[in-house]
């Protein structure tokens, strides 16, 4: 997979041959058709009850090509994370005020903007969860696979984190800072999973006094044990 | 939390109370043992317990404004109480009550997406970002409705019911072993709960709002915000802005003697004909809950706090105002078993202390019929003193009944005003209108 990914960035970059580019980027299109139409079939089906044969039907396909997509579903998972990255990535590169927020509230805005993201695919991404506890599943963010999606996520907080300690609004947290959030956000979503209340109320709130608190604890250099 | 036989070496306890202060912090309540600090230091004497008060205090209200929502409400009805909590620490909660932290934009944003469905800047042809008030268990930005009418939008905090049930969890645990369970019995807090639980839902406090703008319509100065059902749920609420001043920013112009006191005298009567008249109190009587005009007209906001008066308590009241001197032994004897009625006859004769001191507080500010005095003047301290010192019997009693809780507290918020004011009433001629 790792391979193959950087066949794909190559593809995309401007040296090289056309051909390829356009035969790319229509992979690309189809890529995207079967995990939308997976997507709108989680969301009213539920994750386990949907069959490859309907996913491939609804998205244009013989079920045969989907194979060649997607070996398994664990290979669309694991493409739909990366999409929900990048689309996280580029929202939050486009929202127009968000660079001039506290970070406190950078990082509230984006878990916040992610956890609404998936929203309609709770179903998909709880059965997605529950594999990526596996230690054998290219999901489990300590796999190879799952790894790479990860990092690329976790350079974006880095940055973010950067930012703000070099305008000193945080004091120095290095890479233990990306990480930990890394850490942090995995813990919202558990919670996120197994809320029950309205709207899922709780988990904002959460969200919100755990940032809050963990400024203060950074600020002040530590818990007052 | 087993019974501690032994007492274990004070560092331990304290660890654990830090530790469990972090736990708490992130499920938003830890205050039981923080109110208690403000009472432990009453054994001690002098400056040195005014200092610890003033320090945990400080200290109170810090954390307190960190964790905002419920806790930060119950500073506010702790320190609309008056009496209940030392000057000092009274005073630095009484910051509070303006100075809320808000909700960041995108947090307010989202609670009114999920509720409302769309974001407030799409409902609204203008809205302000930034919150101009701290509300009860939320926040109030200004906005602008399509139509052009200005408006405030409160917003609630997010899951604040289970922050409410997590607070009383605690501070029921707190009180029930320390010192506080003397000031905050079982049945009070109960109470206070279910009125903060209530408060969580807006909708209420819209048909309040209907019923008060209703209620109060042939009291000419005073105003209460109109509802719009259209852009409220249970968690957000649009009303009318009202205009008008603080209490602070009203008295920073020196308005004559003569506005104060008719402010005074429009307030009084606002209190007595909501207990007469309407038979339910806004029962929420901090300062930042009245807005001033400068000829002395009134706008009142937050309803999220309303009691029902019972006929029993508009009674006692009656009966109080149309006593001489002195209280009929025997018409005080069948008012304390009015009361208690469903206690012992222990109770109930014990209950009948707490009728007398009622009594006492009531002639300090209605004074009795035929009296040579014919005018209270509020900004004399020594009479809110004494108030004070009438109330907290009152309150501090375990006899107290809720019903009675919040007129009482209702009333000391009204005396406070009215000493802030400095304002002189004639408040026989007012009440006089009731009887």
């Amino acid at each position: 997979m790792a391979a193959k990914k950087k066949k794909t960035a190559n593809g995309r970059s401007k040296r090289a041959p056309q051909k390829a580019g356009k035969r790319a980027q229509k992979k690309d299109k189809t890529k995207k058709a079967i995990l939308e139409a997976a997507l709108a079939l989680f969301a009213k089906k539920g994750f386990r009850r949907t069959t490859t044969k309907e996913i491939s039907k609804n998205a244009g396909i013989a079920e045969g090509t989907l194979f060649n997509y997607f070996g398994s579903k664990e290979d669309l998972a694991l493409y739909f994370i990366e999409q929900e990255i990048a689309g996280l990535i580029s929202w939050y590169e486009d929202e127009p005020d968000i660079q001039e927020f506290p970070v406190v509230e950078k990082l509230f805005a984006i878990i916040q903007r992610y956890l609404e993201r998936i929203t309609p695919y709770e179903d998909f991404v709880g059965a997605v969860y529950l594999r990526a506890l596996q230690p054998s599943s290219k999901l489990n963010p300590l796999s190879l696979d799952g790894q790479e999606v990860n990092l690329h996520y976790l350079k974006f907080i880095r940055s973010i984190l950067s930012e703000a300690e070099a305008e000193g609004e945080i004091p120095p947290l290095g890479d233990l800072g990306a990480y930990g959030f890394g850490l942090f956000q995995l813990a919202i979503l558990t919670h996120w999973l197994q809320d029950r209340s309205d709207h899922k109320e709780a988990t904002l709130a959460l969200l919100d006094r755990c940032l809050t608190v963990a400024n203060t604890v950074i600020q002040r250099g530590g818990w007052e044990w | 939390m087993g019974m501690v036989e032994r007492e274990p070496p004070r560092g331990t306890v304290n660890r654990g109370l830090r530790i469990g202060k972090l736990a708490a912090t992130l499920t938003g309540s830890y205050l039981g043992y923080q109110f208690q600090n403000i009472l432990q230091g009453e054994d001690e004497d002098g400056q040195r317990k005014l200092a610890y008060q003033k320090k945990a205090s400080r200290q109170i209200r810090r954390e307190l404004q960190q964790l905002k929502g419920p806790v930060m409400k119950l500073g506010q009805m702790l320190s609309a109480q008056g009496a209940l909590i030392p000057q000092e620490a009274l005073n630095e909660l009484s910051v509070l009550q303006m100075h809320a932290p808000p909700m960041h934009a995108t947090l307010a944003r989202t609670q009114f997406r999920t509720a409302l469905g769309e974001s407030p800047e799409e409902m609204f042809r203008e809205f302000s970002a930034t919150p101009f008030a701290a509300a009860s268990l939320g926040q109030v930005h200004r906005a602008v409705t399509k139509k052009g009418e200005e408006v405030s939008v409160k917003i609630q905090y997010p899951a604040i019911k289970t922050a409410v049930k997590n607070d009383f969890k605690l501070l029921r645990a707190a009180t029930a072993a320390g010192r506080l369970k003397d000031y905050l019995t079982k049945a009070m807090l109960d109470e206070i709960e279910s009125i903060i639980l209530s408060e969580t839902d807006y909708t209420r406090e819209a048909s309040n709002l209907a019923r008060f703008r209703k209620g109060l319509k042939s009291l000419r100065y005073v105003a209460v915000p109109k509802p719009f059902p259209k852009y409220s749920t249970d968690r957000i609420l649009t009303m009318t802005l009202l205009e008008g001043e603080h209490l602070d920013d009203w008295l920073a112009h020196d308005p004559p003697q003569k506005i104060r006191n008719l402010l005074g005298t429009r307030l009084f009567e606002l209190l007595y004909f909501q207990i007469h008249r309407i038979n339910a109190l806004h029962a929420d009587p901090h300062p930042g809950n009245y807005l001033f005009s400068r000829e002395g007209d009134i706008g009142l906001v937050d309803f999220g706090c309303v009691k029902e008066v019972a006929p029993e308590v508009s009674n006692l009241l009656k009966s109080f105002a149309i006593s001489g001197e002195t209280l009929e032994k025997k018409k005080a004897k069948r008012i304390a078993e009015l009361l208690w009625h469903s206690e012992t006859p222990q109770m109930q004769s014990d209950g009948l202390f707490i009728v007398e001191t009622a009594f006492e507080f009531s002639k300090l500010v209605i004074p009795p019929r035929g009296s040579h005095v014919s005018k209270v003047d509020f900004g004399d301290s020594s009479i809110f003193r004494e108030l004070s010192r009438l109330s907290r019997i009152v309150i501090e009693s375990k006899l107290t009944r809720p019903q009675l809780l919040f007129v009482f507290r209702a009333e000391i918020g009204l005396y406070n005003l009215l000493n802030r004011l400095g304002a002189v009433v004639d408040t026989r001629a007012v009440i006089e209108r009731f009887l």
